[in-house]
């Protein structure tokens, strides 16, 4: 560090936070030079928990993980789990665990877009965004019967079935909301505001993308050609059509671009599953102690997840590993960051992890001159709307 | 267009509602796992629930002399009666899901805020 570059922390302390972070960000005036991830804030032991307890019960800890991906790891622990004590999951509950999973990316990147419009000051697109999230919310609820932690798969299958009812509940619902996202769309492809404060902002290259191994819209939005749901497919997804959309520009605009019509690819999905589901058991009775190891990858909504499992003639798992994306795709994000304003760093962070709230405290120490300052989320979000407003006279 | 959307937006009624106090126009769907309720008359005390409990929140508490004194002819054998500390549910609906007798339900009664703890326990 040199006498005219700045070193401050982002992070990493909120009540509120998923998964909090800092960054150790070095500027030289305006202008970022370096930035670090610090990690591991909130570790919560969930692995050591889960070998005291057995696998029905480790199931609803395994959910809570994370609030919003909580079905990828709820389905993908379930899923591990089944390889083990082999057993065959009926049909029908596989066309559910899709419909749910499709739900939940929806309303996960619909959650992304309105935070991100938030950062940039954009707060219009912001409600509207949210809004429209609560058809996707109220769907969840309807069928499973909870908002977040839905609880809606056991081992072997899962628990709430379709019927009639909501079949048809969700297909009014998904028509009335596809123009919705269709205005979505056209304020994302049109919108001065948006284009100006996202585009080239916090580009992560190929080689780039490649080297910090994201996964995941981050990965697709690198030009990394590949999504689980289609290179290995899991659950029914081989017999849908759908398509994957990739990027090649990787900065935040691509994302939210990608982000956009990955929500057109869900809702094909969604229309697919209500077309094609058969009748039968939504589940299979497993019981007992099991033996081995598997490993299980989903692509939730923020990129690949892995659960590892391991029992030794035993109801508790010997062993859970967890890797949640965006333990994988931090790394780029502070790559991304290198170059850009003190302004566009929430936006930055606010594209690849959707936890931006550990921008919340800032604390700026200008060690040469032995001052320090701390720097609020407010004071952060307060610089990038102003940002907006200067690059939008 | 812009005047259009305005004079809408005016009409519009608030999309929030002042929830406790108010819960008209919210949407509880069948679904919803919410407040529990015990029939401790048809309960056998078999303790499945307790067991199945993923967030270990029903405690099996002894009958008192009362109670036991009380009990109907088909219960009989029970000695123990489960008691749901809701402060700490996780409101996953495997307690109604292993219990024989259907005694113990969630219902969709979904208000339940309180100041005190002991309201927050159902049994
Ligand atoms: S609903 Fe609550 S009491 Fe019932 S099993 Fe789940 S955590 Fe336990
Ligand atoms: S499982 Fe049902 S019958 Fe058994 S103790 Fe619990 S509430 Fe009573």
């Amino acid at each position: 560090m040199n006498e005219e570059q700045t070193s401050f922390n982002i992070g990493p302390q909120h009540p509120a936070l998923k998964e909090p972070e800092t960054f150790r960000v070095i500027v030289e005036g305006e202008r970022v030079v370096k930035a670090e991830a610090i990690l591991g804030h909130t570790h919560r032991g969930i692995e050591k928990m889960a070998e005291s307890r057995d696998y029905n019960k480790t199931l609803y800890l395994a959910e809570r993980i994370c609030g919003i991906c909580s079905f990828a790891h709820n389905a993908n622990f379930a899923r591990a789990v089944e390889f083990v004590a082999d057993v065959k999951v009926p049909k029908r509950a596989e066309f559910l665990r899709v419909l749910v999973a499709e739900l939940e990316r929806l309303h996960s990147h619909l959650l992304w877009l309105g935070v991100l419009a938030h950062e940039i000051g954009f707060d219009t697109f912001y409600i509207l965004v949210w809004n429209d999230r609560e058809t996707i919310m109220d769907l969840l609820e309807t069928l499973t019967g909870n908002r977040v932690n839905y609880g809606m798969n056991r081992i072997g299958g899962v628990r709430f079935d379709l019927n009639d009812e909501i079949k048809k509940i969700m297909r009014d619902k998904i028509e009335e909301f596809k123009p919705r996202l269709e205005k979505i769309r056209d304020v994302v492809l049109n919108s001065k505001t948006i284009i100006a404060r996202t585009n080239g902002v916090g580009r992560i290259s190929k080689d780039l993308a490649r080297k910090t191994c994201v996964t995941g819209p981050t990965a697709r939005s690198s030009g990394i050609d590949w999504d689980l749901r289609r290179d290995e497919p899991y659950f029914i997804y081989e017999q849908l059509d759908f398509n994957v959309p990739i990027s090649d520009r990787g900065d935040v605009y691509s994302k939210i671009i990608l982000r956009v019509k990955e929500l057109f690819e869900s809702i094909k999905i969604i229309e697919q599953v209500l077309d094609l589901i058969p009748s039968g058991k939504i589940f299979q009775d497993v019981r007992g102690r099991f033996e081995g190891k598997a490993v299980s990858r989903i692509e939730a909504p923020r990129g690949e997840n892995f659960h590892y499992v391991e029992f030794r003639k035993s109801k508790n798992p010997y062993r859970l590993k967890v890797r949640a994306p965006t333990y994988a795709n931090v790394v780029s994000s502070v790559e991304a960051l290198v170059g850009h304003h003190i302004a566009d760093i929430p936006v930055i962070v606010a594209a690849n992890d959707p936890c931006f709230s550990c921008t919340d405290r800032t604390l700026i120490i200008d060690r040469d001159k032995g001052r320090y300052q701390i720097m609020s989320a407010r004071d952060l979000r307060k610089l990038s709307v102003e940002t907006t407003k200067e690059v939008m006279q | 267009m812009l005047i259009v959307e305005l004079i809408k937006n005016l009409f519009r009624k608030p999309e929030t509602v002042r929830y406790p106090y108010e819960t008209k126009g919210l949407n509880f769907p069948e679904r919803l796992r919410a407040m529990h309720v015990i029939d401790q008359d048809s309960c056998i005390g078999c303790s499945k629930c307790a067991r199945a409990c993923p967030a270990f929140v029903i405690q099996m508490v002894p009958l008192t002399e009362e109670e036991l004194a009380k009990r109907n002819e088909k219960i009989k054998r029970k000695r123990v009666k489960p008691v749901i500390d809701l402060t700490a549910c996780i409101f996953c609906g495997v307690c109604e899901e292993v219990c024989p007798t259907d005694c113990l339900n969630l219902t969709n009664q979904l208000v339940m805020p309180s100041g005190r703890k002991e309201e927050l326990e159902v049994g």
